[in-house]
């Protein structure tokens, strides 16, 4: 089941993991990380979070081989893409199984403040 | 009552980086921390934020009020909570080692003692880590006034005008300094200059560092993420930012005036590396 308020936030990069992070918990929400696509899976099928910002270049198992693996098992997990290399390889893939959007690194609060409002809504 | 340290003291990346998670890897974070001694842990630390000032016996006596054989118990817990121990030559960390708790004076009473309280850093910690409810801040913040004037010594006030945006400190708290553009985009040029110029000064005074300087850094960080915060909070944009500002500054002319010196440091240190940047266009051309 889902946990209500629960995001999943994937990343390698340290200073976005944290800093991400800190900023969806203070827009009210909980958040629990991953460092790479194979911590991703296994924090996803642990906790069941209700929304997953997930890096696309990263160690291991990048992101959209993650979210093919993790769309598999939950085809109704909610995932955000994020990109700090312009990488859209496989967007349009991810799009057509439904991913939710992708977004280029920087990206401002707001824009985070947004995302996680429409796709995830609070209340 | 808090007596301010003179000592130097790491700078605000050394928390980031360093003490918050190292402190985050030994005593956890509430209310996930399990083991006892994670528990114990913030149970003083809690004491100690909501009391101020206290000897490990005052502690104790906060614990178990009417019970003086549990005090004698848990001071002697409490004391090598913050102490550490030393057992076989290895010695294990106490709070005090993190930086989190430092003496704040000794204890003239009948039993002398030294007397503890949270540092600064302790503070940040607390906000992040101990889930304390905003009145449990608003009383840490009356203990702790002489250590933060500009913002725990105008708590009411500052209440009054920005609201829940008073308790954006906890943002500090979980390592948030805007110091990598590349992370965040931040639209918003007043306050991105502001903080990237805090960041320089607050790394500058990292071999000058004690609790008031620190102190005063706090400050600013607190006083410039106010032009970006509440638009976060409340999607009114930047003009509320200001104009909470400009209320604050207009009932209180010394926060001004320091904020305004603040200003004008930023743009002496702009104005000097555009005179660098014109410098090298006319040597290179």
């Amino acid at each position: 089941m889902t946990v209500k308020g629960l995001i999943l936030v994937v990343d390698d990069d340290e200073s976005v993991l944290d800093t991400t992070s800190t900023l969806l918990e203070f827009f009210g929400y909980s958040v629990i990380q991953a460092r790479n696509g194979v911590e991703a899976i296994s924090k996803y099928r642990e906790e069941r979070p209700g929304l997953v910002f997930l890096d696309v270049k990263m160690p291991k198992m990048d992101g959209y081989e993650a979210f093919f693996e993790l769309e598999k098992e939950f085809p109704n997990a909610k995932v955000i893409f994020m990109t700090a290399h312009a990488d859209f390889s496989k967007w349009a893939e991810a799009k057509k199984r439904h991913a939710l959007d992708l977004i280029e690194k920087p990206y401002s609060a707001e824009q985070l403040k947004k995302l996680t409002a429409k796709f995830y809504p609070k209340n | 009552m808090v007596i301010i340290n003179e000592e130097r003291i790491p700078n605000l990346l050394s928390y980031k980086y360093f003490i918050r998670k190292q402190a985050s890897k030994l005593y956890g974070k509430h209310p996930q921390s399990k083991s006892k001694h994670q528990q114990n842990v913030h149970n003083l630390l809690k004491i100690l934020a909501l009391n101020g000032p206290l000897t490990t016996w005052e502690m104790a006596k906060i614990k178990f009020p009417t019970n003086n054989e549990m005090v004698r118990t848990k001071e002697k817990e409490y004391r090598r909570l913050l102490i550490g121990r030393t057992d076989r030559r290895r010695h294990s960390e106490g709070i005090l080692d993190l930086n989190l708790v430092l003496i704040d004076s000794k204890s003239t009473k009948r039993n002398p003692g030294n007397r503890y309280r949270l540092s600064l850093f302790g503070i940040l910690f607390c906000l992040d880590s101990l889930d304390l409810s905003h009145e449990e801040i608003d009383r840490m913040a009356e203990k702790y006034q002489i250590l933060l004037p500009k913002i725990f010594g105008r708590w009411d006030f500052l209440k009054n005008i920005i609201g829940v945006n008073i308790y954006n400190l906890k943002l500090l708290g979980k390592g948030l300094l805007f110091d990598n553009p590349n992370i965040i985009d931040v639209d918003n040029a007043e306050f991105w200059e502001l903080i990237s110029y805090f960041n320089i000064k607050s790394n500058n005074l990292s071999y000058s560092l004690n609790e008031k300087i620190m102190g005063n850094l706090i400050s600013y960080w607190f006083f410039i993420t106010l032009l970006y915060l509440p638009a976060l909070q409340s999607d009114k944009k930047i003009k509320n930012s200001k104009k909470m500002l400009s209320v604050i500054f207009h009932n209180d002319t010394i926060l001004q005036k320091w904020f305004d010196e603040f200003i004008l440091e930023a743009q002496i240190f702009y104005k000097e590396r555009s005179k660098v940047l014109k410098g090298i266009s006319m040597e290179i051309r």
